[in-house]
Parts: structure tokens; C-alpha cells; sequence
């Protein structure tokens, strides 16, 4: 099932090529129906999901598995290269890709008015679908990275051709900031292909679950434990490899500060694309820390705890005050998803069951959140083409539809009880607060800190409400703005009412989404908190016998 | 029918959920009086159910009814019931006065356009306080505590259209969500702590009395102090009144500023002795503090807004003082009389809108006068709630005001002297109430009318009921049979155990009344006959009590600017340090860039260039011999012959 899911976008794409240039309004259809499909898909999907497997690194408690082996080279005296071609899921990536089936559709009906270059934007936006779902499922770790780059390629362009004014600075910039990660990635992925064998056929592997269990670790390789071989420049090469490899995936996130990429692509980033970078983009960095980071080297998650909870903190705190201080309403938003993924990090860093499900939760809800508030600044942006906060002013009574979306919206996000932001913050705060007395990695006054992250993200909101929607009707553009500032229409009705019935309904009811993801997680704690402990006993006894 | 705890769970949850049923509904819906009648409707069968809930289980054994809303790891969360007698009071009060203000409104907003939002604000108000009174542990609290504070912030936005109500609105909401954050942070200490987030826990704890457990005392008041208004969060409230004045009145005098006391009197069995004193100290300060400003204010609802301050900080200063029960007395009798207050200058206000017409406040004060005649209705019912507001005997204020006081004396006579302080601070703040009162009276009842004008009316027949039926719960009878003494009152009685006044309960009323027929003369010849000025407006000090004491400017200098600062630097750090270096980075690829190419030109393609130009040149060479000429050829060769002959010859090859 997962290669359909994986497989029915490209099979589109080549639909897509084929059709001529002359059918410009197909393409959108094929598009949209194609996220309808996969939508459904997932649906069949969650009902055939079993919610007491745990996954995290056991192959058992992966679903909806296929293997295939996909490249096997003899390379002589080297052994034989294998990639597998090797999808499962877990509650962890499932929940994911629920998320990005969901994006993806909002996404499909909000680039309903693109104009220019139909056919190749759809063409790039179906690429981009299919490789986003791939992230989430692969399992070996070569095909993991080569999805990983394949997001990049259709992203560069998207924003590149149909983006703003300083759409290619963005682009570029975007481009080489995300490549930097990706090429100490590779590095990695090498070191970990020659430390690694398959535990039956005893052939190098890039199989991640096997990554994740020490015994298959060759002794004295690069990055086994417990070997004098295992040290690099003084370090366990282990930590740095966990550091190298977290430091790409936090430029995606992105943490403060390797985050400036992000503003200038979401400014120039055309709506739907804004909607994708910031619903989906940033979860495959987050994705990337659980997954490979913690799954592979938990020593290293336990090691670095202090640090990535401090990241997570300042990204908060920081994010926050840089939204305050932005003038155009984009580039506020994009600076509230910097501060609301400080929340995904400050929980993973806590390594407690309910920090960790805190987080996942936060990235579905910001998933949604995200693009509601990236469209709600588009829906002016189509009208006037103008998002500076200063030019407009009581828009609640020019247009009352949208501004309840907007209030919704901001509510949702700065945390009110009742929509989905809230639990997830709240349970990265219970977990990072229990830290310090359950297991001592993050201190209280980190929690502490996050809250009053919470406090200026609720300033920005409510001070943007007072700003742009309530007084009297003044705009910058008079007459003409006003005549161009009608309410919402039924396409834009029908992407923000599921929105905020969804965090509506995951604030209400968040059982649904933790139920996916709880065992997982719980396993995911667990074997972290044990196999990384005694990892770093080793880790410490060998550097001290040196 | 003996009504089992299933049962009780389903009234607990029509109750509930009644009003959030109401909301949704009017939220789609376009006719005003459909949306009028089901909000009302429904907060009728609210109140329906509250009234049995009450008759159930009063004065019977605590009900708890509980069930799991999300348990993740060692966290469970319940969403359940907590229904004791507090609880049963509380919803008492909410529904019966939330139904009333309702009523009113409809007279009262009836010549406002779009008024849907305004019965779906007030429903959804109506469920979130509900909530919050029966949640059985405190995250579900927090829960309900935050919707009470955003319902609280759309309705002081109703009028969004004004800039000062946009203004009123997130001040507001964000001194509140300052308490709220604190107060999480507390139940986080408490879970610490503990291991639980139930009330019923909370009871069986010591309250201890080391440093974390007064830290996280002072985070959790912090969340009731923003609420109900205390220092140093009080000034949200005055702002606050640019809401329509029948959400003052609910909200902002009767119902959701004394949710900040309800946690209080929840939370009193773990607070620690030092954490109880400082509930003491700042209630105490706030009460006088508030009473003193309310002297100065000349907005006819800005005085009341001090005044419900004052009277929430004498309830503060109560469970401080180790007395919860005559904390939520005067909670309760406070909330009749002050709404009825409210309502009443409400129906002042509704009816001088033609002030505004000429360019006037019809808030203000000094533009009334004289009214006692024009609205006889308004004018009796404003006299009886101001009465028990002063607390003369036979009404309600006097039995709860007299009871935190006596209690404030008992309690410092059990300690040293300088406790004297805070009963003796409270006491002057009755006598402030009085006056403050009394001259609101005069200022606008009494004398002659400043601005003679035919608009004035009197309550007319939505606004007239509501008044009257809360007017009637302003007398001692509806909560005891004895005038003299509130532990005869069946609310003392179904609450703790209360204590004997002793010589305290003769002295205190007396004291705290003495002075009130000398105010009263006072008031009349300052305000009606100005025959002479205490203080003139113009001086310093008048000045500071009427700005509040400069407040909102000390916030508005320090705070607020330290966080615009913040923002500042972090958007400098931003762009001038941060994309600095990116952009350098990037600078520094090119200029790298940029050599490689230039050896790659230079260097590399140079040699490359210099290698093919030799092999051109000496290829020019070559080719110089070969110019199609037979005769040079032969020329060539002879030459090349006659060379290889010399050198044979010469060098003997």
C-alpha cells in the first residue's frame, strides 16, 4: 500500500508530461485527485493501523512493510552493496504521513489560481508529494537520503519560478543552507554502510533498523562502541557523527540560529508552497532527528540533551520576538514556526514519554497550523497583493468570514485550550518539567522558559489581531483595496473549515492522534534511554582509559 | 427518587454543555431574536439543572465522578466532576446571574447590528465558567480557566470597531495569559510534587512549609491574582469597561473576576504559612489601594471596576487569612449586589445616549446630576445594591463584609501587633467604599441635572426584572434569619467551620459604620451643594488617584518597552548578524569560487593555452616550409642536403 501511496503521485507526473501543454486546466484536476486518492489511501490505511505495535527499531512493529532488494553490486574485496528498496511505518512516521496527505490536499486546492507554467508547477508539486511520502516511509537509509534530496530539487524551482520579487535569492539561499546538511549527511551514511553488517547475510547493510541495534555493529569500526577505533580528533566518533547529523536536520527544522533561510523562503514562496514548507518541510527535519538521530546514535540523544533542549528554548523565546518585530504579516507567521518547532525540539530533548509525545503532537498541530495561517495570509495577498501589517486595519468588518478563520486561527496557535497546539504544548512543557527529577537531562528552568515563550507568542497574535482586524476599515490601497477585499469564496471556505475542525477536533479529542503514536513512542524512550545509557558508559570508560 | 452519581454526571453535563450546544447554534445562525431566545432558553436550563445539582447534593458527601480525557505516560487527565458544596454555590451564582444579565441584554443591545456574536460569546462564557467551578482536578481547570479568559476578551471586544476596546481586549488577555502561565508552571511544581493533578489529593496533603512548596504557592496565585484583578495585575479590569456594560457586569463585578478567588479557596489547604501571608498582605493593599482610586474617578463604571477590585481584594485577603468560607460569603453576596450596580448604571448609561449626540461622555459623571426623579426604578435599585455595597444592617454586604473583618481582627489578635495592620487596613477600606459610593450617589442621582434632556428613561420592561430580582438577593433574609450575624447564614453554615466573633463581632460593625452618616453629609456638600472642595482636582495629588496611581504608564514604560526592545535587538540580530554571516559565508564560496576560476583560467587553461601555442608555433614553423612552391621545395632540400653533407663532414658522423 505504501508503494501506491508513493508511487501514484509519480504515476501522475507522468500523466502529466505526457498530456499537451494546451490542457492547462487539467492539471490542477489531476493534482487534486491525485491527494484525493492518497487521502483516502491513508484513511484505509489508519482503520488497518494497529496502535499496539511498537516500531521504533524493531522490524516487528513495522506495518504495511515491503522489501525488495533494489541494488546489489558486487564490489569485491569491498563485499556487496546493497540497497534495499525498504518502506514500513510506525505510530512515529505514520501520524506523519497522515499529516502529509493532508497538506498535500490543502496544498492541491490552494494552487487552484497558478497561471503561470501550469503544467510544469504540477509536474514539480506531484515530485515533490511523491518524495515527502518517501521520507517518511523508507527504512534503508540510502533510500531515505535519496528522497531527501529529491525534496530539494522541485522546492528550489517552486520557489525559484513562481515565487516573489527575491525569489531566487530565497531559493538559492534556501538551496545551499539545506545542501549543507545533506553533504555531512552523506558522510555519514558512509561511515554508518562500513560499520554495519546485516546480522543473516553479514553483507554491509544500509538498513536503518539494523543501525539501530548495537550488536550489529562490526567491533572496531568507525562507529562501533567499546572500540579504541571508534575516536575521532579525541570524541567518540559516535557523538559526532549524532552531532553532524542532527545539525543537518536542524537546518530543516530549523533551530535558531540556522533558521534565516526559512523567513525569506516563506516570504517569497508562493502560498501553497509556503503551505508545504512550513506543514511538511519542517517535520522532515524533525523526523529526521527521531528517526535517524535518536534511533541510531541514542547516546548521542542523551549526551547532547542539554543542548538541543537550549536550542529548542532559544529557537522558542527568539522566534517569538522576531515575529513580534516583523512587519509583514508572512514573514510574522514564519517566525511563529520557528518559535512553535523550538516546542518539537525542547520535547524531544526531555526524552520522557510525554515530552516526546508533546512533540510529535506539535508537529501534526503545526503541520495544520501552519497552513491555515499560511493561507489565511495568502487569502489577502491574492486580493491586493500587498501582506504589510501596517497597510491594512479593521479588516473584521470588511471581511467578518475570514476574520473568524483568523481568529480561530491565532487562538489555535498561541496555545487556547480546546484546539490541538495547546495539548502538544502543554505535554512538551509536563515533560520537560518532569525531566529534571525522573531523568535529569533537561533542568526546570528550560520549561519555565518555554512557557514564557507561550506569553509572547500570544503578544504577537493579539497585537497583529488589534493592528490588522479590528478598528475601523482603513486600508492603504482606499477605494480600490476595498473593493478587492471580498470575504472568503467556496475554494477557500473548503480549505479553512476542515483545518479548524481538525484542531478543533485534535484539542478536543487528542486520544486520536496519541493513540497512533503512543506505544511507539514509548518503546522509543525506553530503548533510548537504556541502550543510550549504557552506549555512553562505554563512550566514557574508553575515553578515560586513553 | 434517590438520584445516583449516573444521574448526577448527566444534569453535571446538560448543565455543562447547554451552553456550548447554544453557542454553535448561534453561530450560524442570522435571526437575532432565534439567537436571543436559545441562548437565554438554554442558560435557563442551566440554571434548571443547577438548582437540582444544588438540591442534591448539599451539605451531603463530596461527589466526585471521574473519567480519563488523556493518559500518556505517568500523566493522567481526567475529565470529571468535582461537586461539593463550594462547587454547588458557584454554579448557583453563575447560571442564575448569567440568566438575568441575559435578559437585561436583550432591552439593552437591542439597538446593536449584529448581536449573534454577542449570545455566542456570552454562552460560551456561561460553559467555560461552568467548567471550570465543576472540573475535579487542575488542568482541566486551567482549561476552562483560559476559555473563561478568551470568551472574556471577545466580549470587551464587542465593540471592536473602537480602538480603545482593541486595546482593552489584549491588555486583558495578555496580563491574564501572565497569571495563566504562572499558574501552569505552579500545577507543573504541584504535579512535581505530587504525582497528581485531582483535587481530591490536593485535600490529603500536609501543606508543608519548605521553599518549593512556597514557590509553587506563589506561581499558582499568581493565576487567581491576574484573574480577579489583585496587584500588581489589577489594571486590566478599568480597560476592561469599554465592554458593553452588561459584560461588566457578569463578568468583570459578578462571575469570572471571582473565579481568581475560587482557585484560591481550592488551593488554600496547600499554601504555606509564608505563601497565606502574602495572599494577606497583597489583598489587603489592593483592597485600600483600588478604594482609594475609586475616589478619584469621575467614569461612572471606571469607579465601580475599582471598587469590584477592592471588594475582590478584601475576599483575596480572607483566604489569606486562613478563612475561605467568608471569602466566598462575600464572593457571593458581592456578586448580586455589585452586578445589580452595574446593571443599573447600565440603564444610566442606555438611557443618556443622546450625550454622545452632542459630543459628551455619557459616562462621565460630572455630566449626570439629578437623575433620582427621571428613572425612580434605576434610582431605588441602585440604593439598595449600594447600601448592602456599604454594608449598613439588614443587607446582605454588611453580614459578609462583617464576617471577613471580624475574622481579620481574630486572626491578628492571635499574632503580634504589626498583624494589626492588615484588619485595621481593611477597615479603613470600608470606610473608603462608603465614600466612594456615596458620592457616586450624589454625583449622579442628587442636585440638578447638568445636561436637562428629554432621552432619559426608565428601565423598561427586560432591563427592569432582572434588577429587581437581584435587588431582592441584596437583603440578609435570602441568606439567613439573622441580620446581625453571618454564621447563622446557611452559606457559613454549609461551608467550614467558622469561629465566635467574640468582642470582635460588636466593635467591628460599629467601627466600620460610624462613619457612614458623617460621609453621607460630607459627600452631599462636596458633590450636590459645593460648599467647599476637600482637595482641589487640579493637585498632584488628586492627579495620582485619578490616573490609578500612573500604573498603566509605569507598565507601559518598562514592560512593554523592555519587550519591544527584545524584539528589536532580536530582528537586528537577525539581519545584521546572522544573515551576515550566511551572506558571507556565501560571499566567501564565490571569492573561492572565483579564484578557482581564475587558476583555472590563468594557470591551468594558461598552460594549457602555452602548450598549444608552442605546438602552434613550432607548427607555423613547420608549416612555413611547406608554401606550395616546387622551386622552394627543391631549394629546401638542396639546402637540407648540403647541411647534412657539412655536418658529416665537419663532425665525422
Amino acid at each position: 500500500m505504501l508503494t501506491i501511496l508513493l508511487f501514484l503521485p509519480i504515476l501522475s507526473l507522468i500523466l502529466v508530461l505526457i498530456l499537451p501543454n494546451s490542457n492547462n486546466n487539467l492539471f490542477k484536476y489531476i493534482n487534486l485527485t491525485t491527494t484525493i486518492l492518497q487521502v483516502l489511501i491513508v484513511i484505509g490505511l489508519y482503520f488497518a493501523f494497529d496502535n499496539n505495535l511498537a516500531g521504533f527499531n524493531s522490524i516487528e512493529g513495522f506495518q504495511f512493510v515491503e522489501k525488495v532488494s533494489w541494488i546489489g553490486l558486487q564490489l569485491g574485496s569491498l563485499g556487496s552493496l546493497q540497497i534495499d528498496y525498504f518502506l514500513g511505518v510506525d505510530g512515529i512516521s505514520f501520524t506523519l504521513v497522515i499529516l502529509t496527505t493532508m497538506v498535500m490536499l490543502i496544498a492541491a486546492i490552494s494552487s487552484w489560481n497558478i497561471q503561470l507554467k501550469p503544467k510544469s508547477y504540477f509536474a514539480l508539486l506531484l515530485l515533490l508529494n511523491s518524495a515527502i511520502i518517501g521520507v517518511f516511509c523508507a527504512l534503508d537509509f540510502f533510500l531515505f537520503y535519496i528522497f531527501y534530496e529529491l525534496m530539494l530539487l522541485p522546492l528550489f524551482f517552486l520557489i525559484g519560478i513562481w515565487g516573489g520579487s527575491k525569489r531566487e535569492y530565497a531559493s538559492i539561499k534556501f538551496f545551499l543552507y539545506t545542501l549543507f546538511g545533506s553533504v555531512f549527511m552523506l558522510i555519514v551514511i558512509i561511515g554508518l554502510y562500513f560499520s554495519v553488517k546485516d546480522p543473516i547475510s553479514g553483507a554491509h547493510t544500509f538498513n536503518m533498523l539494523h543501525m539501530m541495534n548495537p550488536d550489529n555493529y562490526l567491533p572496531g569500526s568507525l562507529l562501533s562502541v567499546g572500540s579504541e577505533s571508534g575516536i575521532l580528533f579525541g570524541a567518540p566518533t559516535r557523538l559526532i557523527a549524532f552531532a553532524v547529523l542532527f545539525l543537518g536536520f536542524a537546518i530543516k527544522v530549523p533551530v535558531v540560529p540556522l533558521h534565516t533561510w526559512l523567513p525569506d523562503a516563506h516570504v517569497e514562496a508562493p502560498t501553497p508552497i509556503s503551505i508545504i514548507l512550513a506543514g511538511l518541510l519542517l517535520k522532515v527535519g524533525a523526523y529526521g532527528i527521531i528517526r535517524i538521530c535518536y534511533g541510531i546514535f541514542p547516546d548521542g540523544a542523551i549526551y547532547f540533551s542539554y543542548w538541543i533542549g537550549l536550542l529548542g528554548v532559544i529557537s522558542i523565546i527568539y522566534g517569538a520576538f522576531n515575529a513580534l518585530a516583523a512587519t509583514d504579516f508572512k514573514r510574522l507567521i514564519a517566525y511563529s514556526s520557528v518559535s512553535h518547532m523550538g516546542f518539537v525540539l525542547l520535547g524531544l530533548a526531555s526524552l520522557t514519554v510525554e515530552g516526546i509525545n508533546g512533540a510529535i503532537f506539535q508537529l501534526f498541530s503545526h503541520g495544520i497550523l501552519a497552513s491555515m495561517l499560511f493561507f489565511i495570509v495568502g487569502v489577502i495577498y491574492d486580493r491586493v497583493g500587498d501582506r504589510q501589517v501596517a497597510n491594512f486595519r479593521g479588516l473584521m468588518t470588511q471581511m467578518p468570514r475570514y476574520s473568524f478563520f483568523v481568529i480561530i486561527a491565532f487562538f489555535a496557535s498561541l496555545g487556547l485550550p480546546g484546539f490541538s497546539a495547546f495539548i502538544a504544548e502543554l505535554f512538551v512543557l509536563i515533560g520537560a518539567f518532569t525531566s529534571q527529577t525522573t531523568n535529569g537531562l533537561v533542568p526546570h528552568w528550560m520549561a519555565v522558559a518555554g512557557a514564557f515563550g507561550i506569553l509572547i507568542g500570544a503578544t504577537y497574535f493579539l497585537w497583529t489581531l488589534q493592528r490588522m482586524f479590528f478598528g475601523q476599515a482603513r486600508f492603504l490601497g482606499a477605494e480600490t483595496w476595498a473593493k478587492q477585499l471580498i470575504d472568503l469564496n467556496t475554494n477557500e471556505k473548503l480549505v479553512l473549515y476542515p483545518l479548524a475542525l481538525l484542531t478543533l477536533l485534535l484539542g478536543i479529542f487528542p486520544n486520536l492522534l496519541f493513540d497512533i503514536g503512543n506505544t511507539t513512542i514509548n518503546k522509543m524512550v525506553d530503548s533510548t534511554m537504556q541502550i543510550g545509557a549504557q552506549q555512553l558508559e562505554q563512550l566514557k570508560e574508553i575515553i578515560s582509559n586513553r | 427518587m434517590e438520584l445516583t452519581n449516573l444521574h448526577i454526571a448527566w444534569l453535571v453535563k446538560g448543565m455543562i454543555y447547554s451552553p456550548l450546544i447554544s453557542m454553535a447554534l448561534v453561530l450560524f445562525l442570522k435571526s437575532r431574536r432565534l439567537s436571543a431566545a436559545i441562548s437565554i432558553v438554554t442558560s435557563a436550563i442551566s440554571f434548571a439543572l443547577a438548582i437540582c445539582i444544588f438540591s442534591t447534593i448539599w451539605n451531603k458527601e463530596i461527589i466526585e465522578i471521574r473519567s480519563v480525557w488523556i493518559a500518556i505516560g505517568s500523566v493522567s487527565i481526567d475529565f470529571g466532576f468535582w461537586l461539593d458544596n463550594t462547587t454547588s454555590i458557584m454554579m448557583l451564582l453563575i447560571t442564575g446571574i448569567t440568566f438575568l444579565v441575559q435578559i437585561y441584554s436583550v432591552d439593552y443591545l437591542a439597538n446593536e447590528g449584529q448581536i449573534n456574536r454577542y449570545w455566542a460569546h456570552i454562552s460560551l462564557f456561561l460553559f467555560a465558567m461552568l467548567g471550570l467551578v465543576v472540573a475535579n482536578n487542575l488542568l482541566m481547570l486551567y482549561v476552562f480557566w483560559e476559555l473563561v479568559g478568551f470568551s472574556s476578551y471577545l466580549l470587551i471586544g464587542f465593540w471592536y470597531k473602537r480602538e480603545k476596546a482593541a486595546i482593552a481586549n489584549k491588555k486583558a488577555f495578555i496580563i491574564n495569559r501572565i497569571g495563566d502561565l504562572m499558574l501552569l508552571i505552579g500545577i507543573f511544581m504541584l504535579f512535581i510534587q505530587w504525582k497528581t493533578f485531582d483535587l481530591n489529593q490536593l485535600l490529603t496533603f500536609d501543606a508543608g512549609n519548605n521553599a518549593w512548596q512556597t514557590t509553587m504557592g506563589i506561581f499558582l496565585i499568581g493565576g487567581a491574582l491576574a484573574k480577579s484583578a489583585q496587584f500588581p495585575f489589577h489594571t486590566w479590569l478599568p480597560s476592561a469597561m469599554e465592554g458593553p456594560t452588561s459584560v461588566s457586569a457578569l463578568i468583570h463585578a459578578a462571575t469570572m473576576v471571582a473565579a481568581g478567588v475560587y482557585l484560591l479557596v481550592r488551593l488554600s489547604p496547600i499554601f504555606t504559612p509564608v505563601v497565606l501571608l502574602i495572599l494577606a498582605i497583597i489583598g489587603a493593599f489592593t483592597a485600600i489601594m483600588a478604594a482609594s482610586f475609586a475616589l478619584a474617578q469621575m467614569d461612572i463604571k471606571r469607579v465601580l471596576a475599582y471598587s469590584t477590585i477592592s471588594q475582590l481584594g478584601l475576599m483575596v485577603m480572607a483566604v489569606g487569612l486562613g478563612s475561605s468560607a467568608s471569602a466566598l460569603f462575600h464572593l457571593s453576596t458581592h456578586a448580586f449586589f455589585k452586578c445589580l450596580l452595574f446593571l443599573s448604571v447600565g440603564a444610566i448609561i442606555h438611557g443618556l445616549y443622546s450625550l454622545k449626540d452632542k459630543g459628551l461622555d455619557e459616562q462621565d459623571m460630572r455630566n449626570m446630576g439629578g437623575l433620582k426623579l427621571k428613572i425612580p426604578i434605576v434610582f431605588w435599585v441602585y440604593l439598595i445594591a449600594a447600601t448592602s455595597l456599604i454594608g449598613l444592617p439588614l443587607f446582605s454586604g454588611f453580614l459578609s463584609k462583617e464576617a471577613i473583618l471580624i475574622e481579620a481582627f481574630l486572626w491578628a489578635e492571635s499574632r503580634t501587633v504589626w498583624h494589626f495592620i492588615i484588619p485595621i487596613t481593611a477597615l479603613i477600606t470600608t470606610w473608603l467604599t462608603a465614600f466612594y459610593i456615596i458620592r457616586q450617589f450624589a454625583l449622579v442621582f442628587l442636585g440638578e441635572a447638568k445636561h436637562p434632556n428629554n432621552t432619559v428613561h426608565d428601565a423598561s420592561k427586560y432591563m427592569k426584572w432582572p434588577m429587581i430580582i437581584l435587588a431582592f438577593f441584596c437583603f440578609f433574609i435570602f441568606f439567613g434569619f439573622n441580620p446581625f450575624n453571618a454564621n447563622s447564614t446557611w452559606i457559613m453554615n454549609g461551608l467550614l467551620t467558622v469561629q465566635e466573633g467574640g468582642i470582635w463581632a460588636i466593635w467591628v460593625p460599629v467601627a466600620s459604620l460610624i462613619l457612614v452618616p458623617i460621609l453621607f453629609i460630607i459627600c452631599k456638600a462636596m458633590y450636590v451643594n459645593k460648599s467647599f472642595v476637600l482637595i482641589s482636582v487640579d493637585s498632584r495629588f488628586y492627579q495620582f488617584f485619578a490616573n490609578a496611581g500612573y500604573f498603566d504608564e509605569l507598565y507601559e514604560h518598562t514592560f512593554a518597552k523592555l519587550i519591544s526592545i527584545l524584539s528589536k535587538i532580536s530582528a537586528t540580530i537577525d539581519k545584521h548578524i546572522i544573515d551576515v554571516l550566511v551572506d558571507f559565508t556565501a560571499s566567501f564560496g564565490l571569492f573561492l569560487a572565483k579564484i578557482f576560476d581564475w587558476l583555472d583560467r590563468k594557470i591551468i587553461d594558461g598552460t594549457v593555452y602555452f602548450v598549444v601555442a608552442r605546438v602552434r608555433g613550432i607548427g607555423d614553423f613547420a608549416r612555413k616550409f611547406q608554401d606550395g612552391f616546387v622551386q622552394h621545395y627543391i631549394g629546401w632540400a638542396v639546402t637540407g642536403i648540403a647541411l647534412l653533407y657539412i655536418f658529416n663532414h665537419f663532425f665525422g658522423l
